[in-house]
C-alpha cells in the first residue's frame, strides 16, 4: 500500500516540528549566553585621529599597558602597529573585570586572546574596546589575526594573567610584565 | 551492436512504484534525523565545552 497524501503531510509536519524545536533550542542557548552569561560581540563606536595617536592623551607611550583607574577598574591600552603590539606584554589580574582598549595608527589589525572569547578588529581611526574576565592564570598568546603586511606572522603579544594577590600595581596604578 | 539498456524504468509496475513510495519517507527521515542529531550534538559540544568555559566578553 502506498503512503497516502495524508501520511506524507503528517510526516512532514512532524519533521517540521523536530527542526523547529532544534532551531528554538539553539536560539535559546544563544540568548542565554548573551543575556545571562554576558557573552556578546564587543561593540564600541569611538573615533580617534590615527595620525596623532602618540600625542593623544590616552595612547601616548607612557600611558600604554595596564592601569588601575581611580574607581578600581583595570584598563589595558595597547597600540597595534605594523608589525608589533606596544607593549609586547601586558599583565592583568585573574577573576576581575578587565577592559582592553586598542587602536591602530596604520592599517587594519585584529586580535584574539587564546583560550578566551576575546576577539576584535583594530581599525585605524577607531578605538576597539573589549570587556572580559580572565579566569585562568598564565601567559596567553595574543596574535594579530588580520593580515596586515609582510610581517604579520611575527606580530603577537602576551597577556600575562596573574592571581589577584600577585597583581601589584605601582603608586600610579600601573602594572607591567617583569623583564625576564 | 546495440548498447545495453541502462534503465529498466519501462519494466516498473505501478505496484513497484507504490512499494518504493511507501518506504522512502522512513529512510529519508532516518537519514535526516541522524544528520540533524549529529549537527546538534556538534553544536552543543562546541557551545558547552569550548564557548561557555572561555568566559564573558562584551
Amino acid at each position: 500500500m502506498a503512503a497516502s497524501e495524508e501520511d506524507i503531510l503528517r510526516s512532514e509536519l512532524r519533521w517540521s516540528m523536530v527542526v523547529g524545536a532544534a532551531v528554538t533550542l539553539i536560539f535559546a542557548a544563544i540568548l542565554y549566553a548573551g543575556l545571562v552569561l554576558h557573552v556578546n560581540p564587543p561593540s564600541n563606536i569611538e573615533t580617534i585621529d590615527p595620525k596623532t595617536l602618540h600625542l593623544s592623551a590616552e595612547f601616548t607611550e607612557s600611558n600604554l599597558g595596564t592601569k588601575v583607574e581611580a574607581g578600581g577598574q583595570v584598563t589595558t591600552r595597547i597600540v597595534a602597529t605594523q608589525f608589533a603590539f606596544d607593549p609586547q606584554c601586558v599583565v592583568v589580574p585573574s577573576n576581575e573585570p578587565v577592559t582592553l582598549r586598542l587602536t591602530s595608527p596604520d592599517v587594519i589589525h585584529g586580535i584574539l586572546v587564546t583560550g578566551t572569547n576575546v576577539n576584535t578588529m583594530v581599525i585605524p581611526g577607531y578605538v576597539s574596546q573589549v570587556h572580559t574576565v580572565f579566569t585562568k592564570t598564565g601567559d596567553l598568546l595574543m596574535p594579530c589575526h588580520e593580515f596586515c603586511g609582510f610581517g604579520h606572522s611575527q606580530m603577537w603579544a602576551t597577556v600575562r594573567v596573574v592571581p589577584r594577590e600577585s597583581f601589584r600595581p605601582d603608586a600610579d596604578g600601573r602594572a607591567a610584565c617583569e623583564k625576564s | 551492436m546495440a548498447a545495453p539498456a541502462r534503465s529498466t524504468d519501462e519494466n516498473l509496475t505501478e505496484t513497484d512504484v507504490d512499494t518504493v513510495m511507501e518506504q522512502v519517507p522512513k529512510g529519508a527521515l532516518a537519514l535526516a534525523g541522524t544528520a540533524v542529531l549529529l549537527l546538534l550534538i556538534g553544536w552543543f559540544f562546541v557551545y558547552f565545552v569550548i564557548f561557555i568555559p572561555r568566559g564573558s566578553v562584551g
